[in-house]
């Protein structure tokens, strides 16, 4: 179907997101574009306009895009009726000489969008598939459109795009109003619109043709060459690749200019698009400033994948403003906070004192807290996963494979084309197709399901000495506000005095643990081994409802058990037995240390030694680098 | 199975916002939908259910499969736009729809998928079409919407937005018009939802049970009457229905004639920055709705009034979340925007 979309040129603002697809569409070797933006401020309806600047061919890849429609597979219904092994192109192949646009390229799995960048990279790829062997030249450019908030993109594939624009939206009210009218009309009458904007729209589109005729010419003098590295070096980019789309992007500026040759101030222009998502750490007092047209924040430049850090600290960080949850519900009784707090730690057997703490948020997250993958692949070698995988029907249809055993799910389409080739010699009985069982190919599915973390939070009366619990739900907020964003789901265990609940039950909902949270008593004494335990029971329910997930187990802690699960029994040995048994399951596990003072028994520590956990202190808590934690799990 | 006759719309008490919203978007198809929020047994499904019996006809291209308007020839489908761009297409008149997506559908059923009945009679490789090509011009309806599988929704997002289903997959190459009017219930207390497709929902209501005695009594006995005899409870309410039909049919006609002058349009944009929303969904929607209530009251002037209702149900879920912070709307912030 074609899309009468909206004009490109009748989109309002954006200006340096229209800059950058037009250099992508006037030289491809600028590497294609990403632009990310939060919901609503008109990317995919600017993108997608732009198809429409040019008469290259334009192919659109989908989220639940299938390989077979990707790279390319034999024509079933060509086999079929002709008998004939043919090729039915696929979208990459299609796009040769003109762009691929991808909506939401961070809902894409990685794999297929990896697949997209290094094959323009490559200008080719090798096809094998259906008994087709073929290498298959194309050359494209990719435009992509991503929207941090949904979840962010692996690095590797950050890297391989050339140009990067980040977009807000406007707010100037004139704009707006104007931006609505617009909308409006085109909705109204969206004929008479296009009409309206054909003019500037089509003298857009001339002006890439001719960018396009002279971009070969376009020449790059020496001394722009050591320039371009001058940037990249200041960037302290990693590799080459953004020196060369530095330059290709210039090339395209100039060629835009109507020149032949590359002048500074095109490269300029072009560090503007190629820099901010490859700037990598170093020292802010080296921190270059690229360009000095835009006030572009250095931070903002090395990540790209917002949510921006202004933002962020505006999130996570207001020591000065006071919170509704900071008020404890003991605080009328005036003064005696740090007398209570002695109290607690010299006497955690008090059955009264019950309170509620708030929740911190000036907590910093430790560089490297955990690395589920390492888990995983520990976990893979038990063998489980594998046997109940095939019985799923859920889940994305990536792909076609030979049946392992007996399947209901089978992928037609594959199927189809598997037996396609042979309907000439085949008894058919009256229809066009006679399928035998060695045809049959059955569907892998891929459900992208985020991380369970699963939290056993000790809510004994220590943990609500010195403001720790504070701490702890500060820690425990700021993971559930990544969860949220990578959709995982949470689920939290509380012990103390002589029980362990279940306080929240594994959820998605971050709302609702925020406020079990902010509820979470503290006080009593420390029933460790049956905090532990209960987890346990959580573990298995959890593996029962899907035994491909992989739970993260976080258990925090100061380590210290005060009642054993049998009266006279020894709580630190049975909670140190729960501990080996967890061990057992091979997860990843992380405990965070609370304990602190001048005396320390160091039996967190020794508890995660048992269960071969990571191992945090809380006070130690202290890098503030979310976003790097954020890259590796994603990596 | 043809379902036994649904409970009366007109019949359900109180869920004025509910039931406004929902007018709304029968009134105006390109409103852009509603996502209702609210805890279990507060008659969130039964008024959308029951909102198919006030669903005016409307003109299709006959034997279309994506039941394309003859007027609206950009919206077309590939298969009308070969047939018809030279011939004057066969009109039929069919009702408006509410389709349903089942929360356990499959990405293959919603997107459509290879016609496997075409392949094996006679080896050809055709587009067998799922919910969106169904769900085109009519209300798409998502029971529990939060606890949609992940792919689902991703699925979902560009064509609620874009109004184009794009189809890539199992040999398949097809693209059609998917524009509906995405109606969505759920319970908050299950789990949330996807910012981003929170966003595609024009409008949000939330509903909570009836408080007051004598209205919840009166709640339970008509539900009593209409499980004791579903047809005499339906023809005892078929005037009252008739009427707000005839409402929504008034309020159709109106509505193209309805306008917001530039100051609307800038007051609008006012609120939106005032209350730091994301992108510009929100003021579209603000004027839209705006439009769309003006249409239903009967004048063809946006008022500021009409902007102030508007504001009340495009506006709620739209606020930036903070952390330990209710999505909480400032409404003296938009009443003085509006008021200035």
């Amino acid at each position: 179907m074609k899309r009468q979309g909206f004009p490109f040129a009748a989109v309002l603002g954006m200006e340096k997101a229209k800059e950058a697809v037009t250099l992508a569409l006037v030289n491809p070797r600028a590497g294609g574009l990403l632009v990310s933006g939060t919901k609503g401020t008109g990317k995919s309806t600017l993108l997608r306009a732009a198809r429409e600047l040019t008469d290259a061919p334009w192919t659109e890849i989908p989220v639940s895009v299938t390989e077979d429609r990707l790279y390319g597979s034999i024509d079933a219904e060509a086999a079929v009726t002709l008998g004939k092994r043919k090729l039915q192109p696929g979208l990459i192949d299609e796009a040769d000489g003109g762009a691929v646009y991808v909506d939401d390229a961070n809902l894409l799995r990685d794999d297929i969008l990896a697949a997209i960048l290094t094959i323009r990279e490559a200008g080719g790829y090798r096809l094998e598939r259906d008994g087709l062997s073929d290498w298959r030249d194309t050359n494209y450019t990719v435009l992509a459109v991503m929207t941090p908030e949904s979840g962010t993109l692996p690095a590797s594939a950050l890297d391989r795009f050339g140009l990067f624009v980040s977009v807000d939206e406007e707010t100037d009210e004139t704009a707006r109003a104007e931006i609505v009218g617009r909308v409006l009309d085109f909705e109204k009458d969206s004929e008479a619109f296009r009409e309206k904007w054909a003019k500037e729209n089509d003298a857009l589109a001339k002006k890439i043709a001719e960018a396009r005729t002279i971009l070969a010419e376009v020449e790059v003098s020496d001394a722009m060459i050591r320039l371009s590295s001058v940037y990249t070096l200041k960037a302290n980019t990693a590799g080459h690749r953004a020196d060369i789309y530095l330059i290709e992007a210039a090339r395209a500026e100039a060629a835009l200019a109507g020149r032949r040759y590359v002048l500074p101030k095109d490269l300029e222009r072009a560090a503007e698009f190629v820099l901010p998502h490859r700037m990598r750490d170093i020292p802010p007092q080296e921190q270059p400033e690229p360009t000095q047209s835009e006030a572009q924040e250095p931070q903002e430049q090395h990540q790209p994948p917002p949510p921006p850090p202004d933002n962020r600290d505006e999130l996570f960080s207001q020591p000065d403003a006071p919170k509704p949850e900071e008020t404890e519900t003991e605080a009328h009784e005036g003064n005696p906070e740090d007398k209570k707090d002695d109290e607690a730690m010299a006497n955690p057997n008090a059955q009264s004192g019950d309170r509620i703490d708030g929740a911190d948020m000036r907590v910093k997250l430790p560089p490297v807290w955990i690395e589920p993958t390492k888990g995983r692949q520990k976990k893979s070698g038990s063998g489980k996963r594998s046997a109940t995988r095939t019985d799923e029907r859920q889940g994305r249809y990536v792909r076609a494979e030979l049946p392992r055993a007996k399947t209901a799910d089978i992928a037609f389409d594959a199927t189809l084309r598997a037996a396609a080739p042979y309907q000439k010699w085949r008894e058919k009985n009256g229809l066009a197709l006679a399928i035998r069982s060695e045809d049959i190919r059955s569907k892998v599915r891929e459900k992208r399901t985020g991380n369970i973390f699963l939290f056993a939070v000790d809510a004994s009366g220590s943990m609500g000495a010195r403001e720790r619990m504070k701490t702890v739900k500060g820690v425990i907020l700021k993971i559930l506000l990544e969860a949220y964003q990578k959709r995982d789901r949470v689920g939290m265990i509380a012990f103390r005095k002589n029980q362990a609940e279940v306080l929240l039950p594994v959820t998605k909902s971050v709302d609702f643990a925020q406020k079990k949270l902010a509820t979470m008593p503290t006080g009593g004494k420390t029933p460790l081994a049956k905090g532990l335990s209960k987890a346990e029971d959580v573990l298995d329910m959890i593996y029962r409802q899907d035994p491909t997930q992989d739970p993260v187990l976080i258990v925090i802690t100061d380590g210290r058990a005060t009642t054993p699960l049998v009266d006279g029994g020894d709580a630190t040995k049975e909670a140190m037995n729960e501990a080996e048994r967890i061990a057992k399951r091979k997860l990843p596990v992380a405990v965070i240390d609370t304990e602190n003072g001048f005396v320390k028994l160091g039996l967190a520590k020794k508890l995660a030694h048992k269960m071969d956990a990571s191992y945090f202190r809380v006070d130690k808590l202290s890098e503030d680098s979310l976003l790097r934690v954020w890259r590796k799990m994603s990596a | 199975m043809k379902r036994q006759g649904t409970f009366p719309f007109a019949a359900i008490i109180g869920q004025e916002d509910m039931k406004k919203a929902l007018v709304l978007n029968v009134v105006n198809p390109r409103l852009g939908g509603v996502l209702i929020q609210g805890e279990k047994g507060t008659a969130k499904s039964t008024a959308v259910r029951a909102l198919a019996d006030l669903l005016p006809p409307r003109q299709c291209i006959a034997g279309c499969r994506f039941h394309d308007d003859p007027a609206d020839k950009s919206n077309w489908c590939d298969e009308c736009h070969e047939k018809y761009d030279n011939a004057e297409p066969p009109v039929e008149e069919l009702p408006m729809k509410v389709v349903e997506l089942p929360v356990s559908a499959t990405e293959d059923r919603v997107v459509g998928t290879l016609d496997i009945e075409a392949a094996i009679k006679e080896g050809k490789r055709s587009f067998e079409t799922g919910i969106l090509a169904d769900a085109n011009r009519n209300i798409l309806y998502v029971d529990e919407i939060n606890l949609l599988d992940d792919h689902v929704v991703d699925v979902l997002l560009d064509s609620a937005a874009m109004g184009i289903n794009t189809v890539e997959r199992e040999g398949i190459s097809y693209s059609h018009p998917a524009r509906f009017s995405l109606v969505g219930t759920m319970n908050p207390e299950e789990g949330d939802i996807r910012p981003q497709l929170l966003d595609r929902f024009a409008l949000s209501v939330y509903v909570a049970g009836e408080k007051d005695l004598d209205r919840r009594a009166e709640v339970i006995k008509r539900r009593l009457a209409y499980e004791d005899d579903p047809e005499a409870f339906i023809a005892q309410w078929q005037e009252e229905q008739k009427n707000e039909v005839r409402r929504i049919e008034r309020a159709m006609k109106l509505l193209p004639q309805v306008t917001a002058s530039n100051e609307i349009l800038r007051t609008a944009a006012q609120i939106s920055i005032a209350l730091e929303v994301d992108g510009h969904r929100a003021d579209i929607v603000l004027i839209k709705t705006a439009e769309t209530l003006a249409a239903v009251d009967g004048h063809t002037e946006v008022t500021k009034d009409d902007l102030k209702t508007a504001a009340k149900l495009a506006l709620p879920h739209r606020m930036r979340r903070r952390p330990f912070e209710e999505q909480k709307l400032d409404w003296e912030k938009v009443d003085k925007v509006i008021d200035a």
